[in-house]
């Protein structure tokens, strides 16, 4: 069975009913599935939870999330070797070093990444959208 | 450093090996000989042989083959009387009894936090979409 890492993107969209991948993000989240994350996202989702949406109950919720993934033995930690894969990714694929972190975690627990990010992630080939990763034939 | 493959390889479906027998007569790849390292299987006439391991020398074909690892692992023996009894009371192999035991286990905590994450999700808020451009917009630049 597949691990997935999700990263911020889609425990925000897992929290958010307006997005477009909310549906598939709980499916995801609610499934069985082997399920990791990045300690970053921790910082990432309390950030956009408490200065963009001011909803400090959403933050509440989502770090709830997280340490249930962390409870379920999958919360990655952002060690300084993992950092340096990640810098390296940043700069051969031109993308920002913290998607490069999620990239770099996903890789480092034999994982497949999951984001909402079409255009930075998605599109080059470095993550599955949540509706892929959900759907029943995932592999 | 040694590898030892026998030449005449035949494909078995993961899970088929290694059988007790078969166990008995792999050969372990180590660096002193001793020292049990992640191994994968080569299914040989001769039975089990361990094909020194990183993910990328293990032989897996999906579908057909998947990786096994030989581990070593330390018990008390009162639970080793257990465990064995246990396998025989479910026909099992001592290793296929662990292997389904660890599964179980995996399955269960999953399924836990599967029912934690939607008891918290079911508070969901509606926030207006688009998170992925949000989630860049208010990363330090």
């Amino acid at each position: 069975m597949t691990r997935w890492l999700l990263d911020a993107s889609v425990l925000l969209a897992a929290e958010d009913r307006d997005d477009a991948s909310h549906a598939d993000a709980r499916r995801l989240l609610e499934g069985t599935g082997r399920l990791a994350t990045l300690d970053l996202a921790l910082y990432e989702v309390t950030n956009v939870a408490i200065v963009a949406w001011k909803d400090a109950a959403a933050a509440h919720r989502l770090r709830g999330v997280i340490a249930a993934l962390a409870d379920d033995g999958g919360l990655v930690r952002a060690e300084p070797s993992l950092l340096e894969t990640a810098a390296e990714l940043a700069h051969v694929h031109g993308i920002s070093a913290y998607d490069a972190a999620y990239v770099a975690a996903a890789a480092a627990v034999r994982a497949e990444l999951v984001s909402c990010d079409v255009r930075a992630i998605v599109a080059r080939g470095l993550a599955r959208l949540p509706a892929d990763a959900a759907r029943p034939d995932a592999p | 450093m040694h590898i030892t493959l026998d030449l005449s390889v035949r494909l078995v479906p993961a899970g088929a090996c290694p059988s007790s027998r078969s166990q008995a007569r792999a050969r372990r790849v180590g660096r002193s000989g001793n020292e049990p390292v992640p191994v994968g299987y080569l299914a040989t006439e001769y039975g089990c042989v361990g094909a020194h391991g990183t993910r990328e020398s293990n032989l897996a074909i999906p579908g057909i083959l998947s990786p096994v690892a030989k581990v070593m692992v330390s018990l008390p023996d009162d639970l080793l009387v257990d465990l064995d009894a246990e396998a025989a009371r479910r026909g099992l192999t001592r290793s296929g009894l662990l292997r389904d035991l660890a599964q179980e286990s995996l399955r269960r905590r999953g399924a836990d936090r599967a029912a934690r994450v939607g008891e918290i999700l079911g508070g969901a808020g509606a926030h207006g979409g688009g998170v992925a451009e949000l989630l860049k917009a208010h990363r330090p630049r």
